[in-house]
């Protein structure tokens, strides 16, 4: 998974920068509470923690970011905390589809 | 439908003849005509043809209904209810109501004002009605027997949500009673409430309470694969459109689920060039380098390449290609974008112009969008160097070759261009270093050393090289000194005392040949503490270092302190045999001057009669290896004879399945003792002909001559399905494996990456398989040299006329490092050719004409850039 996005940093984003946005991360997901958020976020600290790691992931990784074109979607929006509700509209339209399936 | 019932209800007497053709119709499902022909009969007979008229207006009203001929079906219900009882036509008036009218008359149908017979309609019905009435969000004006204001609550809780107020939905549904008859809805509110709230666990807990056959169990499934993905059951291939949509939604840009949906859509059709073209098209920004989903979206549909099947990737690899090449990308970002994943595709099977051009373009493209930057571009020359420093052993299996570089030039070139670019790149510099050691450019490899030590002095990597290099140009004492820096740093890297054990060795022998015997022993002591307890550690042992100094000291020192240290030596050795074994080696590597007997070699050759068990061979094979794998080693072809001879002893004594097996995969089944193996093999199937794991063995070893793929793969299937059955977890992942490396053989007589690009060259006649081998096999033979060529085709044609024995016994005699399966393909193919053309006709000196791949067609253009 894209390691800016677990750590919600750009990819412009200093050595300083990424190291205090780990470092918020881990304080609310320590390892003993949510350790696979610990892990996660400790991973791609290490991928992106200097210019060199960074460049590196830049250069060279290649990850899919997903199982399909929506799952990386998910996956991504996932990282962001949940999502806003569908509109009322959209539910509308959703729901009748359900009803009728 | 009523078809296959249509002829069983009313029949009352005997069946005459328009009766008879009634019910064909009936039975036929042809409703309207066996309606029309009823109705006369029906006014002479009333009482034997109104079931009759009944059943064929029933089918012609559910007719109607599938064909969404709604006023029609209403006709003719109007017209049943004329004569039939309630319950034949409330059921379909029901069904009516479902699928074409709204709320009230749907609520109306399901829920009729009570006494008049509301129990035809079942609970399925009922609750598919509410689901209707809830999701239609209608204006509900009915006299239904029906709790309305539990609509409205539940209806106004899902626009609570749709506003993100989700508090206030769930006070809405909080009166509304446990049994409530929207029970599911309130488990559907109160799961999304905590879905964006953000309570995963309550909100999965809810949403999979939820009975998956209604509407809110529906609609919670892309709630659920949010909150576990494909973990929790859920596939994406197999949700319905409007779920992906829904999910689309969620998880992006609201306005895009049309496109992501559609993208989706013929990704899991297996059409990635498709979707790339569809987004493309759709979305001015992609492809995206940015954070938000189109670039998620970008980065997916570049990185598919690599986990798409072999095939796929291919063709997929080839799209994108075109793209770049034919200079049609919508950007120079896209371009950009494109050239590394080709570039990052190519390493798979590297070509050494093709990639270094590739970088090349990739790095000057990239300065020119987001500025230069010299470490950027010196680790995209590392990458290459690194590669085209790969070894390739390039063996034909009639004769293994020296590994060589992919471009041992190039990854020098590369290399020292990637120090320049960021002399603080180390990745960089170990890799020349390797591609100067291997190639033995010793000048310059010394060089490369001392600088990085100035420039790395701490560094574990750079430490070790030295240090091993230290040992290659015979300075003992400044190499153990990076050594122990090296270890002083991470104690935990077992190559570092390994090293240092070496480096010791190598002084004392130094010191003994120089007549130093005191500075020797003092270089031996300091190897006690690197000793390690495990008997197969040949360097760090008790016994190894035991021996090892016991031979110097025979040849070179004092013989009483010899006698001392052979001793310690052979009573911690695993086996005297081994004891006998690496005292002979060593005493072939230590002893210059030929002077003094062997004193291990006698006794190790009279002892082939002696009591060795199967493990106690396995570990002189285990030595024998490890002395094999060790540059500088003395020749070992009369230990390896011995061994042999060994091996012939081991199966005349007990030994249990444990000790074959571990002898077995300790051997290399086309190494120098697969012939002595097979006994050992034999033996346990002797006692048990299932056993799956031996049975896998003796495929291996012995193959049916002339077996197919096809055959080998029903073969180990067999096998596979028998350890399934005794639960032997070894013996299951090895078919696997097995089954795993055939796979990778099948494909093989269609491999052809050029063959989609033959759209007007379509040969009927043309058979894939042989032909295909046929190319590949003249092309094998155009890459050799003549001499080379001339000994492989006279090979073929041996194998063309040679007879089943001669193919069995050639195939005891297989190259080292030569599957079976190979060889059984390549014969195969060799065969089949000489059976489609006549045994005396030569193979057609011209291959197939074809336009050239991605590949090709780039290399061919290369030098037009």
């Amino acid at each position: 998974m894209n390691p800016f996005q677990i750590l919600g940093v750009a990819p412009s984003a200093g050595d300083t920068e990424i190291r205090q946005a780990y470092l918020e991360a881990v304080r609310e997901a320590p390892p003993d509470v949510n350790p696979e958020r610990f892990a996660a976020l400790s991973r791609a600290y290490e991928m992106i923690k200097d210019e060199r790691t960074r460049l590196r992931y830049i250069l060279f990784h290649k990850e899919c970011p997903g199982d399909s074109p929506l799952d990386a979607l998910v996956h991504r929006a996932r990282l962001q905390g949940p999502p806003r509700p569908l509109g009322l509209d959209a539910m509308k339209e959703f729901l009748k589809k359900c009803a009728d399936q | 439908m009523m078809k296959a019932g249509g002829s069983s209800s009313g029949q009352g007497g005997t069946q005459n003849a328009p009766e008879g053709r009634i019910r064909d119709l009936l039975a036929q499902g042809r409703w309207r005509k066996a309606r029309d022909e009823i109705k006369p009969l029906c006014k002479t007979n009333r009482d034997r043809y109104l079931p009759l008229l009944i059943e064929a207006n029933v089918g012609l009203a559910r007719e109607m209904l599938e064909k969404r001929l709604t006023s029609e079906a209403r006709q003719v219900v109007a017209y049943l209810k004329t004569i039939a009882p309630r319950e034949t036509w409330q059921t379909l008036e029901a069904e009516i109501a479902l699928k074409f009218a709204d709320s009230s008359a749907v609520l109306a149908a399901c829920f009729p004002s009570s006494g008049d017979g509301s129990g035809t309609i079942s609970e399925s019905q009922r609750q598919r009605a509410l689901d209707r009435v809830v999701a239609s969000f209608q204006p509900v004006t009915t006299e239904a027997a029906f709790p309305q204001a539990e609509l409205a609550a539940v209806r106004q809780a899902l626009a609570g949500i749709a506003v993100e107020q989700y508090d206030r939905a769930v006070e809405l549904i909080r009166p509304l009673p446990r049994d409530s008859l929207f029970r599911h809805w309130i488990l559907y509110i109160r799961g999304l409430a905590a879905f964006h709230r953000g309570d995963s666990e309550r909100a999965a807990k809810l949403l999979a309470a939820v009975p998956a056959d209604t509407a809110p169990g529906r609609a919670a499934v892309p709630y659920l694969y949010w909150l576990s993905g494909s973990d929790g059951g859920v596939r994406l291939e197999d949700l319905p459109e409007h779920v992906r949509m829904a999910l689309a939604r969620l998880a992006a840009a609201p306005e895009a689920a049309h496109l992501i949906a559609r993208a989706e859509r013929l990704w899991h059709e297996g059409r990635p060039a498709e979707m790339y073209s569809w987004l493309r098209k759709s979305i001015d920004e992609f492809p995206s380098e940015s954070q938000d989903w189109i670039g998620t979206l970008s980065e997916f549909c570049l990185h598919c390449l690599f986990i798409l099947p072999m095939d796929a990737r291919t063709g997929y690899g080839q799209f994108l290609d075109e793209i770049e090449h034919r200079r049609r990308s919508k950007s120079a970002r896209e371009n950009k974008m494109l050239l590394r994943v080709l570039c990052l595709d190519c390493e798979m099977d590297p070509d050494a112009l093709y990639l270094e051009t590739q970088w090349t373009r990739f790095i000057q493209l990239r300065e020119q969008l987001d500025g230069v930057n010299q470490r950027i571009s010196s680790l995209a020359f590392e990458s290459l160097g690194s590669i085209l420093a790969i070894e390739h052993s390039d063996d034909d299996f009639s004769r293994p070759r020296r590994p060589r570089m992919l471009d041992a030039d190039g990854a020098m070139r590369t290399l020292k261009r990637s120090v320049q670019l960021d002399s603080d790149n180390l990745n960089a510099q170990l890799a020349l270093a390797h591609v100067y050691h291997r190639l033995k450019r010793q000048g310059e490899y010394s060089r490369l050393l001392d600088g990085m030590t100035r420039r790395f002095p701490d560094d574990t990597n750079v430490l070790i090289l030295a240090g091993t290099g230290c040992l290659d140009r015979k300075a003992y004492v400044k190499g153990l000194k990076y050594l122990e820096r090296a270890f002083a740093q991470d104690r935990l890297n077992p190559a570092i005392p390994e090293a240092i054990a070496i480096a010791r060795s190598l002084l004392a022998l130094d010191h003994f040949r120089n007549g130093r015997p005191d500075a020797a022993r003092e270089a031996f002591n300091a190897i006690h503490d690197l000793v390690v307890d495990r008997q197969d550690d040949f360097m760090r042992s008790s016994w190894t270092t035991a021996l090892r100094r016991g031979v110097l000291e025979h040849l070179y020192g004092d013989d009483a302190q010899a006698g001392g240290a052979l001793a310690e030596a052979d009573a911690a050795a695993p086996n005297h045999e081994s004891y006998l074994l690496f005292g002979h080696i060593l005493w072939k590597l230590y002893e210059r001057r030929g002077t003094k007997p062997d004193p291990f070699a006698g006794e190790f050759r009279r002892s082939p009669g002696a009591q060795i068990s199967a493990a106690g061979a396995a570990m002189l094979v285990h030595i024998l290896e490890f002395w094999q794998r060790r540059s500088g080693a003395p020749p070992l072809h009369i230990a390896e004879s011995l061994i042999r001879e060994y091996l012939r002893a081991a199966i005349r004594r007990p030994f249990t399945r444990e000790d074959a097996r571990e002898l077995i995969e300790r051997l290399d089944r086309s190494g120098p003792f697969a012939r002595e193996v097979r006994p050992f093999i034999k033996a346990i199937l002797k006692k048990d002909r299932g056993d799956p794991l031996f049975r896998l063995y003796s495929v291996r070893y012995d193959p049916p001559p002339l077996a197919s793929v096809e055959s080998r793969r029903k073969t180990l299937t067999a096998i596979l399905k028998e350890a399934v059955r005794r639960k032997d977890d070894h013996a299951i992942q090895a078919v696997r494996r097995e089954l795993d490396a055939l796979e990778l053989l099948l494909p093989l007589p269609s491999i052809d990456p050029f063959d989609q690009f033959d759209e007007d060259e379509e040969d009927e006649d043309f058979v894939p398989d042989s032909d295909a081998m046929a190319d590949y096999l003249r092309e094998f033979s155009a890459s050799m040299d003549p001499r080379e060529r001339k000994e492989f085709d006279d090979f073929q044609e041996m194998l063309k006329n040679a007879s089943e024995e001669e193919i069995r016994r050639l195939k005891k005699t297989l190259p080292k490092g030569m599957p079976d399966e190979v060889f059984d393909y390549f014969l195969d193919s060799v065969r089949r050719r000489t059976e489609k053309r006549g045994p005396t006709e030569a193979p057609a000196p011209t291959p197939r004409k074809r336009r050239r791949g991605y590949r090709n067609q780039y290399q061919g253009n290369l030098f037009d850039l």
